[in-house]
């Protein structure tokens, strides 16, 4: 079965489910399986990745249904000097990232680790990071939401304190209103090397499991793992999986590298599942 | 889901293909893919990539011109710019073979890099960062430097002139420093133009079939190693230069064949020619 008729149907079977039928849901729920309905991922570099011959710049992303079309999304009004780093996209199509260098949208100034919210053209501040006690000279690089629209899930560049919290390159951080509440991801707890670090984040549509990319290759909870692979983790069990490798999308990101991810997907695994 | 694991096998083994990662935040980018849709505003389409901006410019992948020779790579008309080919290649496409080069085959583009100002207005730029090779027509032009101009930590081989300084702000001074002009048609390095100087300081002249560096007067060179060129190491034939601690071996046929020809030499100290010993 093709992959998108693969998602449709798990998407029909599972609403049935969902709506007080007892229909089975055909594929178990786990982070190595929960239905995938669009990838959208960006590069840190303008490349063919669209198609060949077909460009994205570094500060576009990629909307891929995974059975052959992707399409090139601009963030109007973006300047052509920054790198969209990780991004989000809410369900109200709300798109919340965050860019390389500090920039001026709209008339207000974000830093490298805000997280900006485009809605409706306009620019507004989704994350001061600042008000969270993130130092200046950090970056955020990774951004994602509990389920479809729960608190923000955040990744930094570099290791910082805040709060009660001591954040690594490699943690996932949750937030809500406004301050750093949890580590949703505990890099260390989870064995991670130290010299890894996450550049992009999605929850998958749960609150149990997230689809990461790394800015290398290395290993985690034993999978080895390069570039540009995107791997899962089932968070109450630690299981990794290798969900994508995105070199098998185009041989252009031989020279590009993902720093951004997100999914679109339905909410009805949000509890795992499993 | 069989097929799926199979197709997950392929993806890892895919996913084996080194990468090369890049940082400079904020910088305008130049790649292969993007010069066929313009890297930025003001660049057309296709080659030449026109630097028409001042602004930190990054490549982020090798560039290959077409196959046509009357085509340039970059060009840079304003100044400004600090242009990083973050160690990558700016490739015309020619090979050449001897050591001192003999013949050179399959140049495809015109020029590499070019600094020339539409309006002829004096341009400072700095070029740095990786290599330039296999141009027909110099790997390295400028047409209209200025004092603060610098080009450093460049490797300049296999093209027909390394670099050619054709022209430059009246008394103006080039500068190059560790870099490496390696088996070029002609000369490596070379002014054309009696008004312009360059300094250059702790580079390599190697294999380039005709001088080294030809100087005019003004220019300095200190530090540098002038090795199995197939003419002079050094030119500063009728002309004003000071040297120091340089070193040169093997050019113009080695043995007792002169190294260098200067018309008035500003001794610095420090020059030796390994060879016979005898050196300025």
């Amino acid at each position: 079965m093709h992959l998108m008729d693969r998602a449709a149907a798990s998407r029909t079977a599972c609403a049935l489910f969902a709506a007080g039928m007892l229909i089975f849901c055909p594929l178990a729920a786990r982070a190595d399986s929960l239905p995938v309905l669009a990838l959208h991922y960006s590069a840190d570099s303008g490349a063919n990745i669209v198609a060949p011959n077909q460009f994205a710049a570094r500060n576009d992303y990629v909307s891929d249904d995974l059975a052959g079309t992707r399409v090139r999304k601009t963030i109007a009004g973006l300047p052509e000097r920054a790198n969209l780093a990780d991004f989000q996209i809410d369900a109200n199509g709300d798109v919340l990232f965050a860019l390389d260098i500090g920039t001026t949208l709209g008339g207000s100034y974000f830093d490298p680790a805000d997280v900006i919210r485009f809605s409706g053209g306009a620019f507004s501040k989704a994350f001061d990071a600042a008000t969270a006690g993130v130092p200046k000279g950090v970056h955020c690089d990774g951004i994602a939401r509990l389920d479809r629209n729960g608190a923000l899930l955040l990744s930094f560049d570099r290791t910082f304190a805040a709060g009660a919290f001591t954040i690594r390159p490699a943690d996932v951080m949750q937030v809500n209103a406004g301050v750093f509440t949890a580590k949703k991801l505990d890099a260390q707890a989870l064995g991670l090397g130290s010299a890894l670090n996450i550049i992009g984040i999605d929850a998958l549509g749960t609150h149990s499991d997230l689809l990461v990319a790394f800015d290398s290759g290395g290993t985690a909870g034993g999978v080895n793992f390069t570039r540009n692979d995107l791997l899962s983790v089932r968070l109450p069990t630690r299981r990794w999986t290798k969900r994508y490798s995105l070199t098998a999308f185009s041989d252009r990101w031989g020279a590009a590298h993902i720093d951004g991810l997100a999914l679109s997907n339905d909410s009805i695994f949000k509890d795992g599942f499993d | 889901m069989k097929r799926m694991h199979t197709a997950l096998g392929a993806l890892f083994a895919a996913s084996l293909i080194p990468g090369l990662a890049h940082a400079n935040p904020g910088a305008l980018e130049i790649n292969q893919d993007c010069v066929a849709v313009g890297c930025f505003a003001g660049d057309a389409p296709g080659f030449p990539v026109t630097i028409a901006q001042p602004g930190t410019y990054l490549l982020t992948s090798d560039l290959a011109p077409p196959g046509d020779s009357s085509i340039n790579s970059i060009e840079v008309g304003v100044s400004g710019v600090d242009l990083d080919l973050n160690g990558h290649t700016v490739d015309g496409g020619a090979t050449c073979s001897g050591n001192p080069v003999t013949t050179c085959a399959n140049f495809a583009g015109s020029r590499g890099i070019v600094l020339q100002s539409p309006i002829n207005a004096a341009i400072v730029a700095h070029v740095h960062n990786g290599s330039v090779r296999g141009f027909g027509n110099g790997g390295l032009v400028m047409f209209a430097a200025s004092d603060g101009t610098l080009f450093d930590h460049l490797t300049v081989t296999e093209n027909s002139f390394g670099m050619l300084l054709v022209g430059s702000s009246p008394n103006a001074t080039t500068r190059i420093r560790d870099s490496q002009f390696v088996r070029n048609l002609f000369d490596g390095a070379t002014v054309a133009n009696a008004g312009a100087r360059l300094l250059v300081e702790n580079s390599s002249f190697t294999g380039n079939s005709q001088d080294a560096l030809a100087l005019s007067t003004g220019s300095v060179a200190v530090g540098n190693r002038f090795n199995d060129n197939g003419a002079l190491g050094l030119q500063c034939g009728g002309s004003t230069c000071a040297l120091g601690q340089n070193t040169f071996m093997g050019n113009n046929g080695g043995g007792a064949a002169a190294q260098l020809n200067v018309g008035t030499l500003r001794d610095m100290g420090g020059n030796v020619c390994m060879d016979d010993g005898t050196c300025p």
